[in-house]
């Protein structure tokens, strides 16, 4: 299948390119995302957290016997590699359910899919055969690929609020105390809002940083502007924490003439990492690889 | 499976997308200065806007929903096409993905539908043959 990746709570999905992801979850201990091709909802992709690998063949008795008492007809459990799966058919349509354990994840997976018409098992078994868990690289950042935005970052960092409006996508990541903070954006329809060059729309974002620093490379393409500088305190977080730093770069994608713009604040050892080792690509044209 | 887990969304968007929305003929549009559009339609006939009532309220006939460039431009290619051929050609003009525009369009869609700026088409268009 020639497909599109997706990355999402460090699982891995190839999908058919005219797949989008139209609901998602952020919690990373149990939640669901929902792929739809241009008519209706395609993929569910639903997780949970467990201590520890399920009894797989009681769970899919009770999953079984639980459609059963929900309208479902025609039950059939199927085996799947490592994808325990019951299809049937529910509401007129046929649905088949995979479930599997991730050991790294400590995460039980049920893939849903809601066949519009005929099932496809063909589809169905190249989706399942291509979920992986996308492990945290040598440096601990984590892989996050949606709305095409294609990022790595602090694995720290939990993904604390993700924007996604027609022509925007916004992914913000935080500690738990919100003191370490990424913030990746890919912003489109820019006739409309963006009136200046890159390096004037980044020193308007960053109005108030002080003793800031400005640099400009080209990277894969890409005409990069970077501006680093001490983001605002103040006395009392300043004298007990210290300096706030902060950086942003931002580009304008050539492939798909979209502004995208990654920004970090935190202590001076987070954000000197984070600007040197985080990364924000292009899912569009691929360039500037996370 | 999962402790939570839940059916499906059965929701599709085939009847929607293969909706025509055309515009009212009987609106008045005229192009503002910012390249937007200002549609007027006739308001619905009620007794005080008839003389002498009309007289004395306040409010001319027309109605007057204001777009801007984005909103002229959906505005102009409402020509009988269907909803997801308006979807894919503001996706083509704006580089967005095919539910990125439907997202912006089909809002902007319902609102003019409700102001009766546009209406749905329920016979096909001229050129359509069915073969049966």
């Amino acid at each position: 299948m020639n497909g599109a990746l997706w990355i999402w709570r460090n699982f891995r999905f190839l999908l058919p390119g005219d797949w989008e992801l139209l609901q998602f979850t952020r919690r990373p201990g149990e939640g669901r995302c929902a792929w739809a091709d241009r008519c209706a909802f395609r993929l569910e992709f639903v997780w949970r957290a467990v201590p520890g690998p399920p009894d797989f063949d009681r769970m899919m008795g009770d999953y079984a016997a639980k459609l059963e008492t929900e309208g479902a007809r025609k039950l059939r459990r199927e085996r799947r590699d490592a994808w325990h799966g019951i299809a049937a058919e529910q509401g007129g349509r046929p649905i088949s359910r995979f479930g599997a354990y991730f050991d790294r994840e400590s995460c039980v997976v049920e893939l849903v899919f809601p066949w519009p018409e005929e099932r496809s098992p063909a589809l169905e078994r190249a989706v399942l055969a291509a979920v992986r868990e996308e492990p945290p690289d040598a440096a601990g950042r984590r892989r996050w690929r949606a709305f095409g935005l294609d990022l790595r970052v602090d694995g720290r960092l939990d993904l604390a609020e993700c924007r996604v409006a027609p022509g925007s996508a916004e992914f913000r990541f935080a500690d738990e105390r919100g003191r370490r903070i990424v913030r990746c954006r890919r912003l489109g329809l820019r006739p409309f809002w963006m009136k200046t060059g890159v390096a004037d729309w980044v020193r308007g974002q960053t109005r108030d940083w002080r003793a800031a620093r400005e640099t400009s490379e080209r990277r894969e393409g890409h005409e990069v502007f970077r501006r680093e500088g001490d983001a605002p305190t103040g006395f009392l977080e300043r004298a007990l924490r210290g300096r706030k730093c902060a950086g942003m770069e931002a580009w304008i994608c050539p492939a798909d003439d979209r502004l995208y713009a990654r920004e970090w604040r935190g202590p001076a050892p987070f954000a000197e990492d984070e600007g040197r080792r985080g990364a924000l690509g292009c899912a569009g044209c691929g360039g500037l690889g996370a | 499976m999962t402790a939570k887990s839940v059916p499906p969304t059965p929701a599709n968007w085939r009847a929607l997308l293969a909706a025509r929305p055309v515009r009212n003929a009987a609106a008045a549009a005229e192009e503002t200065d910012d390249g937007g559009v200002r549609i007027g339609v006739r308001k619905a006939d009620a007794w005080w806007r008839r003389a002498p009532w009309k007289w004395a309220v306040p409010g001319g006939d027309l109605r007057y929903t204001v777009l801007d460039r984005l909103g002229r431009e959906l505005w102009e290619i409402c020509d009988g096409r269907t909803v997801e051929e308006i979807v894919e050609e503001m996706a083509r003009r704006h580089r967005l993905t095919f539910h990125e525009s439907r997202t912006a369009v089909t809002p902007l869609l319902r609102e003019l539908i409700r102001r009766g700026a546009l209406a749905i088409a329920l016979s096909p268009p001229n050129d359509q043959v069915n073969i049966r």
